[in-house]
C-alpha cells in the first residue's frame, strides 16, 4: 500500500463515521431485536460465537428460528471499493461452522449459520456492484426503521416473509437506556455521555459555584443505574475503562480535572458552556489528536523508507511523491 | 396583627394604582429553590444583589439589583410558600423596572425561576373573569410572537366582546405562540388594567378603588394555582430505580402537523441557546438529542419525530427544569400538546 500522508479531512470523516456508525448500531440493533421478540423470535446481540478451531467471532445479532441467522452491521459513508470490499471480508468469517452451548443444559449445538450484512440502504447499491456480496438488508433509521431485503434473501421462510415487502420496526421504547455495547464505543460518543451525567451528579444546592466535586465510584455507580444491563443481566454499560478513557480525554479538552489516586472529579461548570454542540466538538477535539498522533507515525515510516535502499521502499516513496 | 400586613400592602396597592399618575407595578410568579433567608447571599453568588426585610407574615420588602449596569428596583416579595410573587417598581421609567427583574431572575436561575403556563391557560382565566355576574371584559390587545420574529401587537376593536374562538383562531392561522393579553376588567363598580403573559410577568397599571385587591383575588391567585399545577405535572419525572429496574417518565408532546428534518434543525439550535445540547442524530426525520441544564444538572434525551417529541428525563430532572425545557419547545411549537392530561 502506498504511504500517504494523513489529510486531516480523512481522519475527520473517518471518526464521525466510526460515531454515526455506533449510534445507528445501537438504534437499528436494538429496535430490530425489540421487534423480533414481540414477535416470539429469540434473538441475541453481542452473542460469542465459538467456532471449531477454538477462536470465536461476535456478530452483531444471532437470530435463532428455524435457521440461525448472523446479521451483522456494517455502516459505512464511503463509496471507496476498498474500503467496502474490507467490510465484505470481515463478513466471510462468519461464513464457517459455530459451536453454541446451552447454559442451561449444557449441550453443544454445531450450526453454520445464514449470513446477512446489515447496512444503510444507500449503501446497497455499492456493495451490489461488487462480487460476493452476501446477503444484504438495507435499513433507512427514520422515526421507524424500515429493512429491506435488498440483496438476495434468507433461506429461513419465518424471517424471509417478515419483509414483505419492507420491514417496519418501530425505534425500541427503551432506546434511551441503552447507550453502550459490549464492543468499545468511538471515545468522543462515550466521553460526551459520561458529560452528560456528571452534572446529573452535581450536589444539588451548589447553583452558582464554579466547579463541581464527583466521586469516580459515584460516576460508575451511577451512570450503570441509570442505564443498567441491556445486553444480557452480567454486562455492564459503563465499564471501568470506558470511563478512565472518557476522564482523561474530557481532561484534555479542558472541562474536568481529575484526580486519579484521590478518586476525584472536578467538574467545571463554565467551561464548554458556549460549545455548539458538545457532541461535535468532541469530535473535532478527538481528531485534532488523532491527526496528529497519524502524522508522526507517518513522519517515521517515511524515515524508515527513506533509509532503506530497496526497490519496495523506494516504490513506495515514489507513490508518495 | 401579622396576617394584616398582606391586607395593608394590597391596601396600599390599591391606593397607588387608583391614581391616574401610577408608575405600572411588573409581577412576578416565581418558583424558589432556597429559603428566603438565603436570597442574599445567594445573589450574591449569583453576581447580582437583593435584600429583603420582612415587614409582617409572608411579606418582604424586596431591593433587587441587577448585573447589568447595577440598577436597582424595589418593591415587595410574598411568600407562598412554593411559590413567591415579586411585586416590582423602579426610580428610573416603567419599563426599566421590567428589564431589571427579568435579567436579575435570568441571574438567579435555578435558585430562583421564573414560571410558565400555556396560552390556553391564559385564556382559561380570561374565560372565568368574562363568567363572572355583572362584569366586563375590555380587551385591549394581544401578543402573538414567533421565536425568531419579533412579536406582533394584535390590537383589538374598542367594544367589541372578547372572544376566545377568534384569539385561537389567529394562533391558529399564524402557529404563533399567545404570550400576553392587555385588557382592563369591570367589576363591582370598580376596574382594573392589567398585561398578563405566559412567562409569569404582568403588569398592573392602575383601576378604581380594591383595584389591586381584585386582581389579586381574580388572576394573580388563579395563575398561581395553575403554575403550580403545572410544577406538580413536571415533578417527580427523574429515572428512578424500581425493583432494579430503572423506571423513566417520559413526556410526549404532538405537534398540530407532522415535523420535518426543518423542523428539527430549527429546534436543535433553539434549544442550543438556552441549553447544552449534543446532537446524536438529525436528519431523515428523526432528531436524538442529549440535553443538559447547566444550571441545576437536569439532563434529558430528545426524541423528535414526525409526529411527537419525546422528552426522556435522567436520574436528575427538577420540574423547573423540565417546565422551562417544554416551554423552549412550545416558543418554537405553539400549537403543541401535551398527550398526558396536566
Amino acid at each position: 500500500m502506498a504511504l500517504r500522508y494523513p489529510l486531516l479531512e480523512s481522519v475527520k470523516n473517518e471518526v464521525t463515521s466510526e460515531v454515526n456508525a455506533y449510534i445507528h448500531s445501537i438504534t437499528v440493533l436494538s429496535s430490530l431485536q425489540a421487534y423480533l421478540r414481540d414477535m416470539d423470535i429469540d434473538c441475541y446481540i453481542e452473542m460469542r460465537l465459538w467456532k471449531k478451531d477454538g477462536k470465536h467471532k461476535t456478530p452483531d445479532l444471532l437470530i435463532r428460528s428455524a435457521n440461525y441467522i448472523v446479521v451483522d452491521h456494517k455502516y459505512t459513508e464511503s463509496k471507496n471499493e476498498q474500503t467496502l470490499t474490507g467490510k465484505l471480508e470481515e463478513m466471510k468469517k462468519y461464513d464457517t461452522t459455530f459451536i453454541l452451548e446451552d447454559i442451561e443444559s449444557k449441550s453443544k449445538n454445531e450450526f453454520t449459520p445464514e449470513v446477512v450484512m446489515l447496512t444503510p440502504k444507500k449503501i446497497v447499491k455499492h456493495f451490489k456492484e461488487l462480487l460476493n456480496c452476501p446477503i444484504t438488508w438495507g435499513y433507512e433509521l427514520d422515526s421507524e426503521i424500515v429493512i429491506k431485503q435488498a440483496i438476495s434473501a434468507v433461506k429461513d421462510s419465518t424471517i424471509s416473509s417478515l419483509f414483505n415487502p419492507n420491514l417496519i420496526c418501530p425505534v425500541a421504547e427503551e432506546i434511551s437506556k441503552y447507550k453502550f455495547f459490549i464492543s468499545h464505543p468511538p471515545l468522543p460518543y462515550a466521553a460526551c455521555q459520561i458529560y452528560n451525567v456528571l452534572f446529573t451528579l452535581s450536589p444539588p444546592s451548589q447553583f452558582f459555584s464554579p466547579e463541581f466535586e464527583v466521586k469516580y465510584d459515584v460516576i460508575l455507580k451511577g451512570f450503570n443505574e441509570m442505564f443498567p444491563p441491556w445486553i444480557r443481566r452480567e454486562v455492564k454499560q459503563l465499564k471501568v475503562t470506558r470511563l478512565s478513557e472518557s476522564l482523561y480525554f474530557l481532561q484534555r479538552v479542558g472541562w474536568i480535572k481529575w484526580f486519579e489516586t484521590e478518586k476525584i472529579i472536578i467538574v467545571s461548570r463554565n467551561k464548554g458552556r458556549q460549545v455548539g454542540d458538545l457532541l461535535s466538538y468532541l469530535v473535532d477535539k478527538h481528531v485534532k489528536t488523532e491527526h496528529t498522533k497519524r502524522v508522526k507515525e507517518f513522519e517515521n515510516q517515511l524515515k524508515k523508507l527513506k533509509a532503506l535502499e530497496t526497490p519496495k521502499a523506494q516504490r513506495k516513496l515514489e507513490d508518495f511523491r | 396583627m401579622e396576617v394584616g400586613a398582606l391586607a395593608s400592602l394590597h391596601f396600599k396597592l390599591d391606593k397607588i394604582h387608583s391614581s391616574r399618575n401610577a408608575r405600572p407595578l411588573h409581577i412576578f410568579s416565581v418558583f424558589p429553590k432556597i429559603d428566603l433567608r438565603a436570597i442574599t447571599n445567594v445573589a450574591r453568588d449569583a453576581g447580582v444583589d437583593a435584600t429583603i426585610t420582612n415587614i409582617g407574615q409572608k411579606v418582604y420588602e424586596l431591593t433587587i439589583i441587577s448585573a447589568r449596569k447595577w440598577r436597582h428596583a424595589y418593591g415587595s416579595l410574598i411568600d407562598h410558600g412554593r411559590i413567591w410573587n415579586m411585586l416590582i417598581r423602579t426610580v428610573e421609567s416603567p419599563t426599566v423596572a421590567g428589564n431589571i427583574a427579568e435579567r436579575w431572575l435570568d441571574r438567579m436561575y435555578p435558585a430562583v425561576c421564573r414560571s410558565y403556563v400555556r396560552s390556553s391557560d391564559l385564556l382559561d382565566i380570561l374565560d372565568g373573569l368574562s363568567n363572572i355576574e355583572g362584569s366586563k371584559l375590555e380587551m385591549r390587545s394581544y401578543v402573538l410572537r414567533a421565536h425568531d420574529s419579533p412579536e406582533t401587537v394584535k390590537n383589538w376593536k374598542k367594544d367589541k366582546p372578547y372572544s376566545r374562538r377568534e384569539i385561537e383562531r389567529n394562533i391558529q392561522r399564524e402557529r404563533k405562540l399567545l404570550e400576553a393579553i392587555n385588557f382592563i376588567f369591570h367589576v363591582e363598580q370598580t376596574y382594573f388594567h392589567v398585561r398578563i403573559q405566559t412567562d409569569g410577568h404582568f403588569v398592573f397599571y392602575q383601576g378604581g378603588q380594591y383595584c389591586f385587591t381584585n386582581f389579586q383575588r381574580l388572576i394573580l391567585s388563579k395563575f398561581n394555582e395553575v403554575a403550580l399545577m403545572t410544577h406538580n405535572f413536571f415533578s417527580n419525572r427523574e429515572r428512578r430505580m424500581v425493583d432494579g429496574e430503572a423506571k423513566i417518565s417520559r413526556i410526549i408532546l404532538e405537534p398540530a402537523r407532522k415535523l420535518g428534518k426543518i423542523d428539527f434543525e430549527s429546534l436543535s439550535s433553539h434549544l442550543r441557546a438556552k441549553y447544552s445540547t449534543a446532537v446524536l442524530h438529525s436528519g431523515n426525520p428523526w432528531l436524538l438529542l442529549n440535553i443538559i441544564d447547566r444550571g441545576d444538572g437536569s439532563s434529558f434525551d430528545l426524541h423528535g419525530y414526525p409526529s411527537k417529541i419525546q422528552v426522556v428525563p435522567f436520574n436528575r430532572a427538577s420540574p423547573e427544569s423540565l417546565m422551562r425545557l417544554i416551554y423552549a419547545i412550545y416558543e418554537l411549537f405553539p400549537l403543541i400538546k401535551i398527550k398526558e392530561k396536566m
